[in-house]
């Protein structure tokens, strides 16, 4: 009774199967000068009392378009506003904010740029916000990175290279 | 959540299926039939006679620091359950190879169906990414699996399109285009909402669209949804080999 009792609470415990997706290192091959700041995931630039961090964009074909995802952290007193963006790699950038309304997704331009609070953060990130690449002019594979010169209202411009990330 | 049909659709045919529950229920996937089971929750304690259970127990808890007597803990799903599956609206489309595709193809796998555009910086390629890192995590159950993507932009997403889009993420991903009409006809089977917008892009139109994934199970049931941005692939991992089941 006692080994049939043991046995069966061996039994008891269910099996776990541990299925971790694979994350996958990212690669990091430069393929032009880097003499701009580079960003990648985990990492984070600064500009004045400005922080970027965890710069990544998508990976994309010639022609079509792809989005940049980063955090903008400001540890100063004023507020700051991303305006704008500009890259070479693109015909021009826009920044685009994103809505769900009953699950549909709403895509508009952010009017006025994005706002980055006094002593705050802002996540331009999937189900946000994102700058979106539009007409590429190459293709941009993960592992790869992109100049991006980011447009501030008080602080001028900042001129970086944003990794190229495929998985989320 | 609420997903009403759309009223600004043109009524040409009704959704097939009510939207899913707000949040996912239980469902208690161990049928209790037997009494010592049921008494003991252990899968093996059927076999123990009724009588001889306070000794089990006595005994159990003495050494059973490691027996997680939750063994028959109901499971519950990570996606939004459909209170009610129906048969999923059949449909047949164009895919990336020119070919025609049925949904009926694939009866006795599951599918996992969204509504997207190749132009859509968002929401798509985050759903994209989300069934590649779905796909790796499902291990041998992924040959259970096939992933569909329909397009809600037909006027410019052309099978080759929908195929260069998607060599991005995963050579089997099947992405699926037609005619305006064919298209406008299985979003509204499905319950999906989509419009153009024209909000002074240079990348043209955009489309707002229903976001959802659609997970129809091996006889064809529409049983889930997944919302993107926030269920981790494996999340709809555990939920499909609980399907799979």
């Amino acid at each position: 009774m006692l080994i049939v009792t043991l046995t069966m609470l061996a039994s008891c415990t269910p099996s776990t199967t541990n299925t971790h997706a694979n994350s996958g290192a990212m690669v990091v091959r430069p393929d032009r000068d880097m003499s701009e700041p580079r960003t990648a995931l985990g990492s984070a630039l600064s500009h004045g009392e400005l922080h970027i961090q965890d710069a990544w964009a998508r990976p994309a074909f010639r022609r079509d378009n792809s989005a940049v995802y980063l955090t903008l952290r400001n540890n100063g007193i004023q507020a700051e506003r991303l305006v704008g963006a500009t890259t070479k790699i693109a015909a021009v950038v826009e920044i685009h904010e994103v809505s769900m309304q009953d699950d549909v997704m709403h895509m508009r331009p952010a009017i006025g740029g994005v706002v980055i609070p006094a002593n705050g953060h802002v996540d331009l990130s999937p189900g946000r916000y994102h700058l979106m690449l539009v007409d590429l002019n190459l293709d941009i594979k993960d592992g790869s990175y992109i100049p991006l010169t980011l447009h501030f209202q008080h602080s001028g411009e900042f001129h970086m290279n944003v990794s190229v990330v495929q998985a989320e | 959540m609420n997903l009403e049909p759309n009223p600004s659709l043109p009524v040409k045919r009704q959704a097939a299926f009510a939207p899913p529950l707000k949040s996912s229920s239980h469902i208690n996937i161990h049928g209790s039939r037997h009494l010592s089971r049921r008494i003991l929750g252990c899968r093996w304690a059927s076999h123990i006679p009724v009588r001889l259970i306070p000794v089990a127990v006595v005994i159990a808890s003495i050494l059973a620091s490691g027996c997680t007597l939750l063994a028959t803990k109901p499971y519950v799903f990570n996606g939004l359950l459909f209170d009610d599956p129906v048969a999923a609206p059949g449909f047949t489309l164009t895919d990336q190879n020119f070919q025609q595709v049925s949904l009926r193809d694939f009866h006795g796998q599951i599918v996992l169906l969204f509504f997207g555009f190749t132009n859509c910086p968002d929401a798509c390629p985050a759903t994209l990414g989300t069934w590649k890192q779905l796909e790796r995590a499902l291990g041998e159950n992924s040959h259970h699996v096939r992933f569909i993507m329909i397009t809600v932009d037909p006027e410019r997403d052309t099978p080759e399109r929908m195929g260069k889009h998607l060599s991005l993420f995963h050579p089997e991903f099947i992405g699926l285009t037609g005619s305006v009409e064919e298209i406008e006809d299985v979003a509204q089977d499905y319950n999906v909402f989509f419009e153009k917008a024209n909000v002074g892009s240079a990348s043209g139109y955009l489309v707002n669209h229903t976001t959802l994934t659609y997970v129809i199970d091996t006889d064809g049931k529409l049983v889930l949804a997944h919302r993107p941005y926030e269920t981790k692939a494996k999340e709809i991992a555990d939920d499909l080999e609980q399907l799979l089941k």
